[in-house]
């Protein structure tokens, strides 16, 4: 066979005793540069992988290059630059399937032919229960949609058999064998025991049943039991680790080896090992050995009585049948032979570097699309949660264009009461699309990832879509959610992110179970999930229960907060403190009102109180239940009735005014992910008192605002403290941040993190 | 000289027109071109029930009929001319003829007084037993026979899922309703179909002297079963570029025929597209065909002018050939889905127009248009109107819109135009836009318009990025079809530069025009001519191993 040039190999796998034979095939076939992967997941299932560095010597790709690809996880999600070095350089990739992810990573991301390398399993699986196991329905889709670069490379010939069409159709046989298979004949069976290999005893219940049936079968007599235990067995039959001198002992010294294994499409090692070293091998009939020997071998057993009879025989010095054995055994090994595999694994090859040429064509007309990435409020948020959402997708679109990338944002929000108003914030170089949600009915929902091409089991009986009136975002490459508050699941035909700002419900009652669980299922279909709190983080994975790597945290984003020189002075300046607040639970009105009381009262607090938020004109007038108490609270004090002035939503500009000629800013809220305010009366030199809980702690110390701090469950302690403010307000603005140290955490410098994020969801 | 056969396939199922089918042009354009090589000839090859609407095809297009050779299975199924028999005196009945539409209209406005009656349902289920039962008695009967005649392929079970079918419906609507689209008949005609396809194949295995085959749409997948090289024309697949739009609008019964497109790529085994858009995205990417037999045939220019063109001695006078058209355009009128004021309609009156010619589809992008137009009338106050030529009942979301938006007296549908009429509203039109997101080719809007002297802008769509190469041509007509603030820039901007816009665009059009049908032919002989040389290649070497 003449190579058009020689290809690179990803060899993704760590088994120490396949790798020896599979890179001596590949040198064999003409491919001398091999990548072999430097870590493998710390899995007990990995009891025979190994690192091996040999090969790096014969690679010719850029060291740093190299660096970067033996850093990767190449079993679950190596990164974007890792997948770039590797689509450079390498057109061919075996891979086994341990994690799910390395999969669906290999399908966004690698380009080159995709070998899914197939040892066999055991006969209450097949690869593909196996895929239908970690995907649901969705294993296919991606297999298929990897197309003709992807084979089902398998060990044995005929694993292929019981797999559907999509893999048998791409089966490739590429033997496994061994290394070298030169018999080394030092066997004296001196210790008359069985030796019987049963590894992972401690955690796997299939080989424990191995285990228990054997110990049944073979109770009365002697036997050791090998095998890696990487947890200890109580045992002490069962060796354990042993170090390479006593295993070749026992190869040396046991009487005979009992291969228990009637698997069709399944065969361990050491039967081989066994047969090398000389040991007399008895095994059970109706296994792979059966294919590669016949019928008719004497160390063949029809079932476990005949197998006893044998043993019995051998452990009683019957030499004559340990001859037998011995002599016709030699023959299993023929097809394990380097010089009886090189010719398949020829034969294998010979399609995958004819599509070589083909799979480097590529699309003759160069039409430079940029990828669109959609910023979705899914709710009609307004005030700090629209900009919270405009800024997301600015630090997007900054952080992309800081990378030179060819990125378009587009903000998606719902149609209703929004004016241009709301986005002036918004860069025009981001454009605005309405949309409103549309349910689909399963059955709609199922025609429509069908036809897209994403074929899966559906199980929700109704999905959401987002319906822009044109395509319903299909022509985004990725969606970014700004908050998990969907009502239904998202209908899974793109790519998400999903922004969790808190997970409020872990501490206050505000929403059901279910709704509760419906959140949590939408951050767990995402692709990932962003917060900008270490505190959400942690309730992300303690509480939603999210895979750690699937949460990234990010820096706060805050505006840019310019004042206007024009704002007029106020008449009132200073002699009033703002407390931004709104209608939620979470506001903590109750010690709020009962902390003004104090004030009022007790501490004969000289400052107004001007209230402002969404919804908070009326709140007053509310009848909830955490609204009454303050009636009652505002009847018995009538100095904070004169003192308390609500003044309801303001523009943002009126808001900037109040802020500005107020003494201090007042976050009496008992809890949730920050709140800008603090960071935006900083900006205007105005310091703030605010309720002390983990998110505020880690917003003052991103800023360094130095803020001042309440209980906001003690109301004598926040009346204290707006005594003190009262006080010391002056003295406090000398302690606020500099504008130059503001700015170090504006947009522009915080954007680069935001597309790192995002990016690898792309 | 000896002449080199090739074959044109077609799998329509019965009672379809093919001068209704946007495939049935295209047929008309490639046989007209192909009447010009001495050295080649065209066999087609289609159902015993396509071969009428062939012959009138040809008929209406004076397309020799002696020309071509059809192959088709000799008679068509019983079932189906006593089909047609049923339907022809269905029409009959509810009105073909002035007296018994009369009739018919006196009967169902009877029916819907009466459903106004407490009393309705027994009087309804009397008049059934007693007026339509027996008519409907036979008809079911004379189903039944058909299906058990027709075919032994129809086994018990489909027979029951039949009657079941027939069980759902109401006896009125059995009656009056469309029989064309009801379940039962399509499950019949599918039957009825694969049967027939199965004889058109054999009929073409028979034919060793027809050297390749060429299939000009992706939904027959029985096609692949040709035993002999096989070009597959796959102009798109719109619902895999489209999965949410078209699957709120379709019914699972899509989803077959979707896998049917989907099984007849997959199995293909050349393909011919319009552009390279599609051939790279969706058969490359999406389907895993190998490139190298993907061949890409743009399309040719399709002219407007010829459908009003003046007699010789008159064609210098553009006067009187704008007075033609305005005629036509007053036609056209008349067909406008919603009302219309007859002060439009009468001869002095004049009405300035952005034209849209083009069904109303998902991927069509009407509603983004919309968005632009009501911007560019109530916020830019540019006055035209805006006349379309889809039906506006297909997306109930664009009528809406429409209604909501008080847009009925400036929106018009004008649907089911003839040839000249749509050329006389691409001629008067100031302006002619194609917002769509997706096409199989460079979208004929362009040409259409321009040979009419109407400026156009456009999508910025892959299909069009392919033609349009020229930045500053680009920069004027074309828009971001997903963002309709662009889209009504452009419009505003290519009606306030119309004359600008149309003097740059028709430079490019000289040259897009000299690409005709018989360009397009051309290719395509050579495509098979490439194919058949390549497969008796492969057979000699396959002989000599």
């Amino acid at each position: 066979m003449t190579l058009h040039k020689k290809p690179r190999v990803m060899w993704l796998l760590n088994h120490g005793t396949a790798r020896k034979f599979e890179i001596e095939m590949l040198k064999q076939i003409g491919i001398e540069e091999i990548f072999l992967p430097k870590k493998y997941p710390e899995d007990i299932t990995f009891r025979s992988a190994s690192i091996d560095f040999s090969e790096d010597a014969n690679l010719t790709i850029p060291p740093d290059e190299l660096a970067i690809l033996n850093e990767a996880d190449w079993y679950s999600s190596p990164s974007c630059e890792a997948w770039e070095i590797a689509n450079r350089y390498f057109d061919v990739l075996f891979f086994i399937l341990h994690d799910k992810n390395i999969l669906k990573n290999i399908e966004k991301n690698y380009k080159g032919i995709v070998l899914w390398r197939t040892f066999g399993l055991d006969r209450s699986l097949s690869y593909t229960k196996l895929l239908n196991i970690l995907f649901d329905d969705f294993g296919k889709t991606i297999v298929r949609s990897i197309g003709k670069r992807f084979y089902f490379a398998q060990a044995y010939d005929h694993l292929h058999h019981i797999e559907d069409n999509f893999l048998s159709q791409r089966a490739l046989f590429l033997p496994l064998g061994m290394h070298n298979s030169t018999i080394d004949d030092q066997w004296q069976g001196s210790d008359c025991r069985i030796f019987f290999v049963c590894p992972a005893l401690g955690f796997s219940p299939y080989y424990q049943d191995i285990y228990k049936k054997f110990v049944k079968d073979f109770k009365d007599l002697k036997y050791v039991i090998g095998g890696e235990q990487s947890i200890s067995v109580a045992d002490p039959n069962v060796l354990g680790f042993v170090p390479t001198e006593v295993h070749q002992r026992n190869m040396r010294e046991m009487r005979v080896m009992f291969y228990h294994s009637t698997e069709p499409t399944h065969i361990h090692y050491h039967p081989f090992e066994a047969i090398k070293a000389g040991m007399p091998l008895v095994f059970m009939g109706g296994g792979m050995l059966d294919r590669m020997g016949g019928k008719n071998l004497p160390g063949r057993c029809k079932n476990i009585k005949e197998a006893r009879r044998k043993i019995e025989r051998i452990l009683n010095d019957d030499f004559s049948l340990i001859e037998d054995i011995r002599k016709s055994q030699i023959c299993l090994l023929d097809s394990m032979k380097t010089e009886n595999c090189i010719d398949a694994w020829r034969k294998g090859f010979e399609p995958i570097f004819r599509l070589l040429e083909k799979v480097k064509i590529t699309h003759p007309v160069k039409i430079n699309k940029k990828k669109r990435i959609a910023v979705i409020l899914p709710v009609e948020y307004k005030g700090g949660s629209l900009r919270g959402a405009i800024l997301l997708a600015q630090a997007i679109e900054y952080g992309a264009r800081q990378a030179g990338q060819n990125v378009e944002v587009v903000f998606c929000y719902l149609e209703g009461n929004y004016t241009d108003e709301d986005f002036i914030d918004l860069p025009l170089s981001i454009k605005r699309r309405l949309y409103t949600w549309h349910i689909l009915h399963r059955k709609a929902a199922n025609r429509a990832m069908i036809y897209a091409g994403l074929e899966q089991n559906l199980t929700s009986e109704y999905y959401l879509s987002i319906d822009d009136k044109i395509n319903h975002l299909m022509e985004c490459d990725l969606l970014v959610m700004v908050s998990d508050r969907l009502s239904l699941p998202l209908l899974p035909i793109k790519p998400y992110i999903v922004m969790v700002y808190d997970y409020l419900q872990r501490y206050e009652p505000i929403l059901s179970a279910a709704r509760n669980q419906q959140y949590i299922s939408i951050a767990h279909c995402a692709e990932c999930v962003l917060v900008t709190t270490e505190f959400t983080r942690k309730d992300a994975i303690q509480f939603a229960g999210l895979p750690n790597e699937k949460v990234i945290k990010l820096p706060m984003l805050t505006p840019q907060f310019s004042l206007e020189k024009t704002i007029p002075d106020n008449d009132l300046e200073h002699q009033y403190f703002l407390w931004t607040t709104n209608a939620s639970i979470h506001k903590n009105h109750e010690n709020a009102f009962k902390a003004l009381s104090i004030y009022y009262e007790k501490y004969n607090g000289q400052l107004e109180c001007h209230v402002t938020g969404v919804n908070v004109k009326d709140l007053k007038k509310y009848e909830l239940s955490h609204f009454v108490a303050l009636l009652e609270i505002m009847k018995n004090n009538i100095k904070l009735r004169q003192s308390l002035k609500i003044l309801g939503y303001l523009s943002h500009m009126k808001y900037q005014l109040h802020l500005k000629t107020s003494r201090f800013l007042w976050h009496a809220g008992r809890i949730d992910n920050g709140t800008f305010s603090v960071v935006e009366a900083a900006h205007l030199g105005v310091p703030a008192l605010s309720s002390d809980y983990p998110a505020m702690r880690e917003m003052n110390k991103q800023f360094s605002l130095n803020l001042n701090w309440m209980n906001p469950y003690d109301p004598e302690d926040m009346a204290l403290q707006l005594k003190k403010m009262e006080v010391e307000g002056n003295a406090l603005q000398s302690k606020l941040p500099s504008v130059e140290s503001l700015s170090s955490q504006s947009v522009e410098k915080l954007a680069g993190a935001y597309w790192e994020a995002v990016k690898k969801c792309l | 000289m000896s002449i080199k056969k090739y074959g044109i396939y077609l799998a329509y199922p019965p009672t379809v027109d093919l001068r209704d089918q946007g495939l049935g042009r295209h047929l008309v354009e490639f046989l007209k071109a192909v009447e010009k090589y001495e050295e080649i000839c065209f066999v087609i090859a289609c159902p015993s029930w396509t071969k009428i609407s062939l012959i009138e095809l040809f008929k209406d297009a004076n397309i020799e009929k002696d020309f071509l050779e059809i192959i088709a299975p000799r008679k068509q199924p019983l079932l189906l001319t006593v089909y047609e028999y049923y339907f022809k005196a269905l029409k009959i009945f509810s009105g073909g003829n002035a007296q018994l539409k009369s009739y018919y209209y006196e009967i169902k406005k009877n029916i819907l007084n009466l459903k106004c009656n407490p009393e309705y349902n027994k009087i309804r289920w009397i008049a059934f037993s007693i007026i339509i039962a027996p008519f409907f008695l036979v008809v079911r009967l004379i189903s039944f026979l058909f299906s058990f005649f027709m075919t032994s392929t129809l086994s018990l079970k489909s027979f029951s899922f039949i009657t079941k079918l027939w069980k759902r419906v109401s006896p009125e609507k059995k009656i009056i309703g469309s029989l064309k689209d009801n379940l039962t008949v399509l499950e019949l005609w599918k039957i009825l179909r694969k049967r027939e396809t199965k004889l058109v194949n054999n009929l073409i295995n028979l034919r060793s002297d027809i050297t390749a085959w060429y299939c000009p749409a992706a939904f027959w997948p029985q096609f692949n079963n040709i035993k002999a090289p096989r070009l597959m024309c796959v102009p798109d697949v719109v619902l895999a570029d489209f999965p949410i739009s078209f699957a709120r609008i379709s019914v699972d019964r899509t989803v077959d025929s979707f896998r049917e497109v989907e099984e007849s790529i997959k199995n293909g085994e050349y393909f011919v597209t319009y552009s390279e858009d599609v051939k790279w995205r969706t058969l490359v990417q999406r389907y895993h065909i190998d490139p190298e037999k993907t061949f890409v045939v743009p399309h040719g220019a399709n002219f407007m002018n010829e459908a009003f063109k003046l007699s010789s001695c008159l064609s210098s006078n553009e006067a009187m050939s704008n007075v033609f058209c305005e005629r036509l355009l007053k036609n056209a009128l008349y067909k406008s889905m919603n009302p219309i004021s007859p002060y439009f309609l009468s001869e002095n009156s004049k009405i300035k127009y952005i034209f849209y010619a083009s069904q109303i589809r998902p991927n069509k992008n009407v509603f983004s248009l919309l968005r632009a137009y009501n911007y560019l009338l109530k916020r830019r106050y540019i006055g035209h109107k805006l006349i379309l030529t889809g039906s506006p009942h297909v997306l109930p979301e664009i009528n809406e819109y429409v209604c909501d938006h008080n847009l009925t007296n400036d929106v018009l549908f004008l649907h089911g135009l003839s040839t000249r009429e749509l050329a006389a509203c691409y001629k008067l039109a100031d302006l002619a836009v194609n917002p769509s997101l997706s096409e199989g080719g460079f979208p004929f809007t362009f040409t259409e318009a321009l040979s009419v002297d109407t400026p156009v802008v456009m999508a910025r769509i892959p299909v069009t990025l392919e033609v349009i190469k020229d930045p500053d041509l680009d920069q004027d007509m074309l828009f971001d079809p997903y963002d309709w603030k662009d889209m009504a820039d452009r419009i505003e901007w290519g009606l306030q530069n119309k004359e600008s816009l149309l003097a740059k665009q028709k430079i490019f059009y000289d040259v897009l025009k000299q690409r005709t049908w018989k360009t397009v032919v051309d290719e395509y002989i050579a495509i098979l001519d490439r194919i058949s040389t390549k497969d008796s290649d492969q057979k000699r070497l396959e002989e000599a191993a």
